[in-house]
């Protein structure tokens, strides 16, 4: 038993880059839950103007503004332009309470993605609803201007943009259907390559393609690219069965978007088994992106934005824009744009991915 | 005149600076055996997959008939070569629809009767033992359309009756199209050298 000991414990030692590697990262992972931003988030809130607000109701949004900074102290942005479309003003300025108005009536609208979500939102829109209510003292910032308090509405009203919140766990329901999409699809592609390496059949089935990586690379990245856009759309399916969820408008548009995603994880996936070489290493390299996933994608909450480089690792995963774009399709309806980002962002990581493929083929094929 | 396939002159391929392989003329000619040997270390697995276009020369020129990208190219690699956890059968499927398809089926029967392989063609390739995971690999790649065959070392862990078996596939080998190319230990060689056809390359340590 001691001599087997020994010999486990001596194969560790001999290779300090594992061991250190293995600490190493470690504490970085530490460090990186340490600096996740799971803190109440800051709620943002607007004032907007309407197409049927007059000159007297625009005049009352900047005493409103002051009103709800002074009692509450929550910051308020009011932009200048008029608004056609609240929900989706709402998400392009990532705003929680849209705060309108009628001639007589102050309109709170909340975007929440469950109940728990929404009923945060109800009790910080009574109370921004009772700071610009006309109790005393607050009100007398109204009252110095004259024509604000004459034109100032007297009622409140709130309402959701939700059609169905639910259990505030369903707000990690489109996180994780993005993450198993393109978690599968990365371990489809490392399997695939590794399987190839591990039983030599790799340089069988180059030659039989005539030397040409492309078409090995590109068969493999596809076949697992097309697992894990079975994987999302059968989550998808499970989802609108069994948890409430609507497949909307713009399907074509998510899933589109979350292919960009995988098929960059399929590329690292492809890289990642050219540079590790063994099934040990890539168990262990594996292991560790999956983590690095969990932690750093946005899954469980954001990366503090002060910390700069845990916030650029963060962002270098394609499967947070995806997630963020399915997440606002699932729970809003929005259907994200394929011009201008996150279509871009995900993009240019494809390209990325694909280059470092191509730098792991060469790698490779330079000790074949 | 025959025509020829593949050339090589002054050819040289190093790895991390040290010359894993020098061969001053090396040509494939269509409808061609060849037969590479040598020591450990001489380049006879080098050899090979430069020729299959894994791998290129550092230094030394090769030319390639101008139908080589129309030409199916069949290696076996000097270990493993065949998917462990498919039985023998669903391996010669899968490698065959690589290599343009599988030849006549009574071929394919014939094939694996000779190599003793027909009571093991269900079984997975992690059941058997290392000469007939070996076997099977054979197998694969020569019940497919490969026109160029080139086979790493097919002797390595096959007994007496299984080299003999070998030998008799190997003899009846024939692509017109392409060619056949075999490295082996100088003992093995010397074996396959007695039978007529077969054009030899000695390497010798670089």
């Amino acid at each position: 038993m001691i001599t087997f000991l020994k010999h486990e414990l001596l194969d560790i030692a001999t290779r300090p880059l594992l061991w250190l590697g293995t600490f190493g990262f470690a504490v970085f992972l530490l460090h990186a839950v340490a600096h996740l931003n799971i803190e109440d988030d800051k709620i943002r809130i607007a004032i907007y103007q309407t197409l049927g607000d007059t000159d007297d109701t625009v005049k009352t949004f900047k005493p409103a503004q002051g009103l709800i900074e002074e009692t509450a102290g929550i910051s308020v942005i009011s932009p200048d332009e008029i608004v056609t479309d609240i929900a989706t003003q709402m998400f392009k300025d990532d705003v929680k309470i849209a705060i309108t108005r009628t001639t007589d009536t102050w309109r709170f609208t909340l975007m929440s993605r469950s109940i728990l979500e929404h009923r945060k939102l109800v009790r910080i829109a009574q109370l921004l609803g009772l700071s610009l209510s006309q109790n005393r003292p607050w009100y007398t910032i109204v009252e110095n201007t004259a024509s604000s308090a004459r034109n100032w509405p007297k009622k409140i009203q709130i309402s959701g943009i939700t059609a169905d919140p639910g259990s505030h766990a369903r707000v990690f329901i489109p996180k994780i259907i993005s993450l198993l999409a393109y978690f599968i699809a990365f371990a489809f592609a490392c399997r695939s390559m590794i399987r190839d390496i591990s039983s030599n059949t790799l340089p069988l089935i180059l030659a039989a393609s005539n030397g040409h990586w492309e078409n090995i690379v590109l068969s493999k990245v596809l076949s697992a690219t097309f697992m894990g856009i079975l994987t999302f759309l059968a989550l998808l399916v499970f989802a609108s069965m069994s948890e409430g969820f609507q497949i909307k408008e713009g399907l074509y548009i998510t899933a589109t978007l979350l292919a960009l995603a995988v098929l960059s994880s399929s590329f690292l996936g492809v890289a990642l088994s050219l540079f590790a070489r063994t099934e040990s290493r890539i168990y262990f390299f594996g292991s560790g992106y999956l983590i690095l996933l969990v932690l750093l994608s946005g899954l469980i909450a954001e990366i503090d934005p002060r910390e700069k480089v845990l916030s650029f690792i963060s962002n270098v995963f394609p499967v947070k824009y995806a997630m963020d774009s399915l997440a606002d399709w699932m729970f809003f309806g929005v259907i994200p744009s394929l011009v201008g980002n996150p279509a871009n962002v995900l993009f240019a990581l494809l390209i990325l991915s694909v280059t470092v493929t191509f730098v792991s083929v060469i790698h490779y094929r330079r000790a074949m | 005149m025959t025509e020829v396939l593949l050339e090589i002159k002054k050819g040289e391929k190093r790895y991390s600076g040290a010359i894993a392989l020098h061969i001053a003329e090396f040509e494939a000619q269509a409808g061609g055996r060849i037969i590479t040997f040598g020591p450990n270390g001489s380049g006879k697995s080098t050899l090979l997959r430069v020729v299959c276009g894994l791998t290129s020369l550092d230094i030394g020129t090769i030319k390639r008939t101008e139908r080589w990208s129309e030409l199916r190219i069949g290696y076996l690699p000097q270990v493993g070569g065949i998917y462990l956890d498919y039985t023998v059968d669903e391996n010669q499927q899968m490698f065959s629809r690589l290599l343009g398809g599988c030849v006549e089926p009574e071929s394919c029967q014939e094939l694996s009767e000779t190599l003793g392989l027909t009571p093991y063609l269900f079984r997975r390739a992690d059941e058997l033992s290392g000469g007939f995971r070996r076997l099977a690999a054979l197998y694969a790649i020569l019940t497919s359309k490969a026109n160029v065959i080139a086979l790493d070392e097919p002797f390595s862990s096959l007994d007496a009756e299984m080299r003999e078996a070998v030998m008799k596939v190997l003899r009846a080998v024939d692509r017109p199209d392409g060619f056949l190319i075999v490295s082996e230990h100088e003992s093995v060689a010397t074996q396959l050298n007695n039978l007529s056809g077969w054009k030899e390359v000695q390497l010798a340590k670089p």
